[in-house]
């Protein structure tokens, strides 16, 4: 009786498979053709990874440490001139020297960044250095020719420095025709030799209501490369290489982080320090704001 | 006890993704050129674009105008329209509706996929009455709010922008042109030759020019260079660019080739400059002393004179 039942299923399901294999083979599979239509929406749009950087534990006089951001193109359109600045002009508005607080310096005054593709070397996004109060002794203006040195200070490069002295133009402001700009090229050791600022090779390029723009040229001096912008009250100067905002554009040294079009995918590697230099109050800098700007 | 504990972390993780800590200051625009087309003087137009943003958080956005570069046209398909291009300042043209916008997360994501929020932005275009001919470019750069905030000791919120470009043309003959009138020697002193390049622009547009100087001998031996800021030139306007050239030189003769380039063009002068001795303060002082004293010989032989005819009179 069990042995029945079973021969019975049994039979029952090759009935069923080959039944259905005849359906198979005589039916042809039916055929039905659409068209899909994709259209991507034209977006020019740049993401930087990451969105924060962090350096702590940095001993006055030395760099941080190499940090990585990638600039990707997120977008579906090409986007090209891109370039960067931090925001050390909003957030360091008065001198910090002399005061124990360090959130009155600005985090975005001791980043720097290399371009993977650029030059080799670690420029400034953004920094300001104030001018001295007080008269520096053994400082010699003779090689600004002639003209009258009416600010002085120190340009500092973690455990270096560099005296530099600014004239006034014109109509007695340093954003006017006429205004001078000068570094010495030798680390400040005290000497008259190391305060002597050389305006060689530094060319004012022009002037705004704020700022009167050089640029620098000469090899051996420790801002060759660099922008500087000389307020127009003489106190400060703005060093910056990346930062094609304009007036801060017209620089001819001032220089994009990419000029050329970055197509959708495409990424482009940043490599960012921080150079703190000494004398800086311990503690926390006022956070920066790191922007990249393409279009 | 232990299971329901299990469903629930289960449930939670599956409900609720793993929450951002760190807003994405990131805002893109769609599309990244408006090609608004031929517009006349006195012309008003609406332009429309999009901005965009891949944060899950809300944005505040404010919308700056920026003035057209042409660094914009080298790596751009507009590079052939660069030579009919007005440089005069078009930031004022534009006045938004609504600035600063908020970029909102809807739950619909737009066709791009990752994009969170877009919102669309109307810009009022108003091209003066004497707005010069020729293609004109302005941006609009939307600069998300950035919150103040700790990132450690030595820390940096990245902030990620992408511009929209407006491109248009206002009708009439739009030239570029321009050239040197003269070239002069203004000063010499502490081994810092000054020379002043006057510049006429006889286009129809305003030019940004500079003017380079290269310095050599009676034999046309290189001996130093130097150049001019940078500075917009209108049309019909005459500009003095004024360069340093830092050279230690004796005094004499000596032969300049100065060129101007404004990008779509380039004018060139040569000349010949001499160098001489400045004339030295003590002379310039006593100068005035003798005018002086002339003054009140003058002065004292009219008085003598009136007397005298008064009396005669009398």
């Amino acid at each position: 009786m069990k042995d029945r039942t079973i021969s019975v299923l049994l039979t029952f399901l090759l009935a069923i498979m080959l039944s259905s294999s005849i359906a198979i083979s005589q039916t042809p599979p039916a055929e039905k053709n659409t068209t899909i239509d994709v259209s991507i929406q034209a977006v020019a749009e740049i993401t930087v990874y990451p969105t924060t950087l962090s350096w702590t534990n940095i001993t006055p006089g030395s760099a941080g440490g190499t940090k990585f951001v990638d600039v990707i193109n997120t977008g579906s359109l090409n986007v090209s001139l891109l370039y960067a600045y931090v925001d050390t002009l909003t957030d360091e508005t008065f001198r910090p020297y002399g005061i124990d607080n360090s959130t009155n310096y600005a985090a975005g005054g001791v980043i720097t960044m290399i371009n993977k593709t650029g030059p080799d070397k670690y420029y400034f996004a953004g920094r300001v250095e104030w001018n001295w109060t007080e008269v520096v002794s053994n400082a010699n203006f003779t090689n600004i020719n002639g003209y009258h040195a009416v600010a002085w200070g120190f340009f500092r490069n973690t455990s270096s420095e560099y005296f530099w002295g600014v004239a006034n133009g014109t109509g007695g402001l340093c954003n006017e025709s006429g205004a001078v700009f000068g570094v010495s090229d030798s680390i400040d050791n005290g000497s008259m030799e190391a305060r002597t600022p050389i305006i060689s090779s530094i060319t004012r390029n022009g002037g705004d209501a704020n700022y009167s723009y050089f640029s620098v040229s000469r090899s051996t001096a420790p801002l060759s490369g660099y922008c500087v912008a000389v307020n127009a009250t003489c106190n400060n100067i703005y060093i910056y290489k990346y930062d094609k905002r304009s007036g801060f554009s017209t620089c001819a040294n001032s220089r994009y982080l990419k000029a050329v079009s970055m197509t959708p995918s495409n990424v482009e590697n940043i490599t960012l320090n921080v150079f703190v230099p000494r004398g800086i109050p311990a503690g926390s800098l006022t956070t920066a704001t790191l922007t990249f700007s393409a279009s | 006890m232990k299971l329901k504990l299990i469903c629930f972390f289960i449930i939670f993780s599956l409900i609720f993704p793993a929450v951002s800590i760190c807003t994405e200051f990131s805002v893109g625009v769609s599309p990244r050129i408006v090609e608004v087309g031929n517009m006349e003087k006195g012309e008003s137009r609406i332009v429309k674009f999009h901005i965009v943003t891949v944060s899950s958080d809300p944005l505040l956005v404010s919308l700056g105008p920026v003035k057209g570069s042409l660094d914009f046209f080298p790596e751009s398909s507009y590079s052939s329209l660069v030579s009919n291009f007005s440089e005069e300042e078009t930031t004022g043209w534009l006045n938004f509706f609504k600035n600063p916008v908020e970029l909102i997360p809807k739950g619909n994501a737009s066709g791009a996929g990752v994009i969170k929020a877009s919102e669309e932005i109307s810009v009022l275009l108003s091209v003066p009455d004497n707005a010069e001919p020729g293609y004109h470019l302005v941006s609009v750069k939307p600069t998300p709010y950035v919150p103040e905030g700790s990132a450690g000791a030595v820390g940096a919120m990245i902030v990620a922008i992408t511009s929209v470009n407006f491109i248009f043309n206002v009708e009439g003959n739009a030239k570029r042109e321009g050239f040197i009138l003269d070239v002069v020697n203004s000063d010499y002193s502490s081994g810092v030759i000054k020379l002043k390049t006057y510049f006429m622009n006889t286009g129809t547009d305003t030019i940004s020019v500079t003017a380079y100087h290269k310095l050599y001998d009676k034999n046309w031996t290189s001996l130093a260079d130097g150049s001019s800021t940078k500075e917009y030139v209108k049309p019909q306007e005459t500009k003095i660019f004024e360069a340093p050239i830092m050279a230690d030189l004796p005094f004499g003769e000596y032969n300049v080739v100065t060129t101007v380039d404004y990008t779509t063009g380039t004018s060139q002068m040569n000349s010949t400059i001499s160098l001489e001795r400045p004339i030295t303060p003590a002379a310039v002082a006593q100068k005035p002393e003798h005018i002086s004293s002339l003054w009140v010989l003058i002065i004292l032989i009219i008085i003598i004179l009136s007397v005298a005819i008064y009396r005669w009179k009398k």
